[in-house]
Order: structure tokens, then C-alpha cells, then sequence
């Protein structure tokens, strides 16, 4: 095992959704001294102790409770189990996973690995989720195939794990980091409850806070940059922010998922001091986004502009291409709503 | 008194917590700015002094209340929005639920209904990360802050009573005194409660207007 990790216990968990979870669930504990350096498990439990930082990006905060006091029964449990890594703490844990799963999911194979990080603690709580599969046999000059009724597999898209790394146990543990490989499909109730659940948790930064500082960085990076290609860079990404609405992303996601050029993604990085926010996680919260992005505005060679919001902007003018040169008309109809003066600059 | 905690929160203080709190005070400002009537936003970190005053504090059976002050006293930075009025703490409240994740709120008010005394909104929030400066560890920062939300009323009772009843020489006020901070939040709490009706009456806005 990894030298930093002390023990593993592992339990068969099923869909229980509605109960408290099975009394009596069996489970099995592994500790350096029973795994050969070897073995094949060995090198699976120190992947998934030592890969967790990497795997595990999208940090999430544990919630009060419904009065409001900072009470959360998962980091109960979790603290328990940290104070006095046994079977019985672990079962706790494994129970409430039970309790929380609905038949739709498969039974899965729950992983709890504590050991240490430094001078902190460390946790990791990750369940593979069950397949069938098929084992093939290579025999000489034959082929035999087994089918297996239940494989647990790390790489399945269902499979879920939480980091939790804190030197309190008493002030401590009350965030972490969670890898939910289907955050981003469209099945909210599968999706929902291995983070709200579960960990009874949520994501650290709020959909809100991530949308605001993502759009305002567009704002800010749009009204300082000077080449009209790379304002419309810009304003084509955030009139296309939609398509993320509701999925997780980043200030980097977003970039490469709109493939913005280096200028475009320069001046954007320009808005944050700290480039660590840059891959800070959040849920895009399309009209939160919207309040702050940047208003697309079209200026002219004659001292004319234009301008609208960036998501209706292509509805409401119709640009019209007059030559090769880059000269346009551009047309609106409406009712005039007011007018208003302004300092030219 | 514990003189390493003390060095090691002084030093703490010192070089980092005095601009988180700065910080975090734009940074709330900021979030709540399209909130009308914010009369101030305010952030410091806790003095020395009075940490590790909180630090050596006993429980009601006499034994050490904090076992991990670094970690478990939330307010070393601490914030305070003041607004006007009392539906206003309402309305500031959904937007610091919006932008912030808590792990406590909760409405301080005294213990029984015929009792006059402290009055306020108070939040213990995840210190949000832009707040903390890049070149500072995070590992030795606290993680979270506490938030207080409070009417102008709220806010000026309990500045002087902080003044007041926190002197050395009144450290056990007679009854006649305490009746008189009481009164004095009796009056707080009433002047609340009209300024309030009469926003309500007057209908004002929830948004500034532009």
C-alpha cells in the first residue's frame, strides 16, 4: 500500500433509498500488513489514495444543517470514522450511502481509505459502480469467455469519489473534493445524490458567485481590448454561453470550449490576480451569466454604435455586408423606449 | 497565557489576516452592490488580544472551550454589512445566500421573548478564495469568516454597548445598569420596527434604481 495510507474497508452497498440502509452490512478491511506489496489490490488502493488530488477536482462544502447550526451528519460520521478507523464506523458510512440510493443505480462497491497527508488527515470515500462483463480466457489455440454478473469498474461513467484532506478534526473537514462523472448529464437525480445526498454537501463555489465573476471577466477583458476581432471573440462566446447553462465549467473550460484565441484568453486571465480562480468549478447559472456579461456593442467608422444585449444581439440588427472593404448596414425595428445622453468619453 | 498561539496568531495577523480582511470587504461590497440601501461594509481581523482573550475562555463546566483555536474560532475575520431597515436584512440576506456557502445562520436575539438585548443576523461563511492573497499559503489562513448583518438600530446599540459594558470597570454591572442597556435595545428594536413599517408603506425598492 501507499506509505501514506493505513486502511481500507470496503462494502457492498445496494439501492436503498427510504430505509436506513442494511443493520447488519458485512464489509472487509484491509490494512498495510495484510496486502503484499505486490498484489494487484495493493496497487488499486494506493491509485486511489494517491491519484485522488488529481482525480477529484471540483471542490464542494458541506452544508449545515436545516436549522442553520453548523451540523452535517456526514462529516459526523466522517470524523467518527477518521477518530477510530473500524468496521463499525465505516459501516455507518456505508449504510448511509444505502439510504440515499435509488433502484435506478446498480449496487455499487463503496471504497473508504484513510490514512494521512503530511501532517493533516486524509480521506477517501469512492464507489465503483457494477457492470457485466466478460472475462476471456486465451487458452492454446482456444478462446474460453466467462460472463461476470457483477465487475465493479473505476472507469465506468457513473463512478464517484470525495477527497477530504483536513489537520481538525474538532474545527475541520468541512470541505472537500468530489469527482461525480455525471454532473454534467442531464439525469439530475442520479446526479444529485452522491454530492447532496450523500456528502450532504454542495459545490463550494455557488453557481451565482462562479457566473458573475466568469461574465464580468468577459466584460472587463472586452472593454479593455483594442481589436475589434477579438471583442467579437468575446461577445460570440458569451452569446453562446448557453450551451453550458446548468453544467459545470471553469474560466479555463470555457476558453477551450469556445476556443477562444491566446490574445482573447491574455486578457481575460488579465481580470483574475489569482490564477488559481482560473480553474475554479462551478455551475454555469446561464442568467446570473447573463446580468453581468458584456454588452455587445458594434462601433463605426462614421461615430455610430450600436449596441444590445450579447444573447439577443444577432436577433434584434441584421447585418448586411455592402463590400469587400467591411462596410455593412446594420437595421433594427422597434418602438422607440427612450434615448439617452451620455458623455462621449 | 498561551504565548505560542499568541506568536502564532500575531504573526498570522501581522502578515496576513489584517489584508484578508480588507479584501473581503471589497469583495462583499461588490456582491451586494446592486442592494439599495447599504449604509457601510465593514471587515477586520480579530486583534490579537482579544483572540486569544476568546482562546483561553472556559465552557460552563470549567474546562477549555476551544481545543484547536486556529481551527475552531470562525471569526477571525469578521464582516459587518449595516443596512437600514429590517425587511433590508432580508433582502441582503438572499443575496449573500446566493453568493456565499455557509456552515451557520442564525438570528441572535435574546434568549427569551420579554428579554431587550442583542439584536442581529450572523453567518459563519466559507472565506471565499480571491479573497486570500497568491502568495500566502492557504494551509495557514482560517477557512472561514463571520458575517453580521444588522440595521443602523441593531448596529449603534451594540457598538455602544460593546464600548460600554466590555470596560474593564464593568465587568459586573449593578441591575440598574443592565436595565438600561435593555432599555436601550427596547428603544433600538421599537425604532426598527416603525422605520420599518413606514419602508413598507412607502414601498421602496429592493433594486437600485438606475
Amino acid at each position: 500500500m501507499s506509505s501514506d495510507l493505513n486502511v481500507v474497508h470496503s462494502f457492498l452497498v445496494k439501492p436503498m433509498k427510504g430505509t436506513d440502509g442494511h443493520k447488519h452490512l458485512g464489509g472487509t478491511r484491509f490494512t498495510k500488513n495484510q496486502l503484499s506489496a505486490k498484489s494487484n489490490l495493493n496497487e488499486l488502493f494506493s491509485k486511489l489514495f494517491d491519484n485522488a488530488e488529481k482525480e477529484c477536482r471540483i471542490e464542494i462544502a458541506l452544508n449545515a444543517n436545516s436549522a442553520g447550526a453548523a451540523k452535517n451528519d456526514f462529516r459526523d460520521l466522517l470524523i467518527n470514522y477518521i477518530k477510530k478507523p473500524t468496521l463499525a464506523a465505516a459501516r455507518k458510512i456505508a449504510t448511509r450511502l444505502e439510504s440515499v440510493t435509488t433502484n435506478r443505480s446498480s449496487q455499487g462497491l463503496l471504497f473508504l481509505a484513510s490514512g494521512k497527508k503530511a501532517s493533516s488527515h486524509k480521506v477517501v470515500v469512492a464507489r465503483f459502480p457494477a457492470e457485466e462483463g466478460i472475462r476471456a480466457n486465451q487458452g492454446k489455440g482456444k478462446l474460453t469467455l466467462e460472463f461476470l454478473e457483477e465487475v465493479f469498474l473505476k472507469s465506468h461513467r457513473t463512478y464517484k469519489s470525495a477527497l477530504f484532506v483536513d489537520s481538525s478534526l474538532t474545527g475541520g473537514f468541512w470541505s472537500g473534493w468530489a469527482v461525480d462523472k455525471q454532473l454534467n448529464s442531464q439525469d439530475t437525480e442520479m446526479s444529485n445524490y452522491w454530492i447532496t445526498d450523500f456528502l450532504a454537501g454542495d459545490f463550494k463555489n455557488t453557481a451565482a458567485a462562479g457566473s458573475k465573476m466568469l461574465a464580468t471577466a468577459l466584460r472587463e477583458a472586452s472593454k479593455i481590448a483594442e481589436n475589434i476581432e477579438v471583442q467579437n471573440e468575446i461577445a460570440s462566446a458569451a452569446t453562446l454561453a448557453k450551451k453550458l447553462a446548468g453544467k459545470m465549467t471553469s474560466v479555463n473550460q470555457f476558453a477551450k470550449e469556445f476556443g477562444l484565441s491566446d490574445t482573447a484568453l491574455a486578457l481575460i486571465r488579465k481580470q483574475f490576480p489569482k490564477p488559481s480562480q482560473l480553474d475554479v468549478s462551478f455551475q454555469l447559472d446561464i442568467s446570473e451569466f447573463q446580468r453581468h456579461a458584456p454588452r455587445r456593442t458594434m462601433r463605426f467608422n462614421n461615430g455610430a454604435s450600436v449596441s444590445a444585449d450579447t444573447e439577443v444581439f444577432d436577433k434584434v440588427f441584421e447585418v448586411e455586408e455592402l463590400n469587400d472593404l467591411g462596410k455593412v448596414r446594420v437595421t433594427a425595428e422597434g418602438v422607440v423606449q427612450n434615448q439617452k445622453l451620455s458623455k462621449s468619453k | 497565557m498561551n504565548t505560542e498561539l499568541f506568536r502564532r496568531y500575531h504573526d498570522a495577523y501581522e502578515n496576513h489576516l489584517k489584508t484578508i480582511a480588507l479584501n473581503l470587504q471589497d469583495h462583499i461590497l461588490e456582491q451586494i452592490s446592486e442592494y439599495p440601501r447599504i449604509d457601510r461594509v465593514t471587515a477586520r481581523a480579530k486583534e490579537p488580544r482579544r483572540f486569544i482573550q476568546k482562546a483561553e475562555k472556559n465552557n460552563v463546566e470549567g474546562i477549555k472551550k476551544y481545543t484547536d483555536p486556529l481551527n475552531e474560532i470562525f471569526d477571525q475575520v469578521g464582516a459587518r454589512i449595516v443596512t437600514y431597515y429590517l425587511s433590508d436584512v432580508e433582502g441582503i440576506r438572499k443575496l449573500i445566500d446566493k453568493y456565499f456557502k455557509f456552515i451557520e445562520s442564525s438570528e441572535r436575539e435574546p434568549e427569551s421573548d420579554m428579554q431587550f438585548g442583542y439584536f442581529g443576523y450572523h453567518y459563519i461563511l466559507f472565506l471565499p478564495d480571491e479573497v486570500i492573497p497568491d502568495n500566502i499559503n492557504e494551509k495557514f489562513c482560517p477557512k472561514f469568516f463571520e458575517l453580521q448583518i444588522k440595521t443602523l438600530m441593531q448596529h449603534a446599540w451594540s457598538e455602544a454597548q460593546h464600548d460600554l459594558a466590555y470596560k474593564p470597570q464593568a465587568s459586573s454591572l449593578s441591575k440598574e445598569q443592565k436595565r438600561k442597556f435593555a432599555f436601550t435595545s427596547a428603544q433600538a428594536w421599537g425604532a426598527d420596527k416603525i422605520f420599518d413599517d413606514l419602508a413598507k408603506e412607502l414601498d421602496l425598492p429592493s433594486v437600485k434604481q438606475v
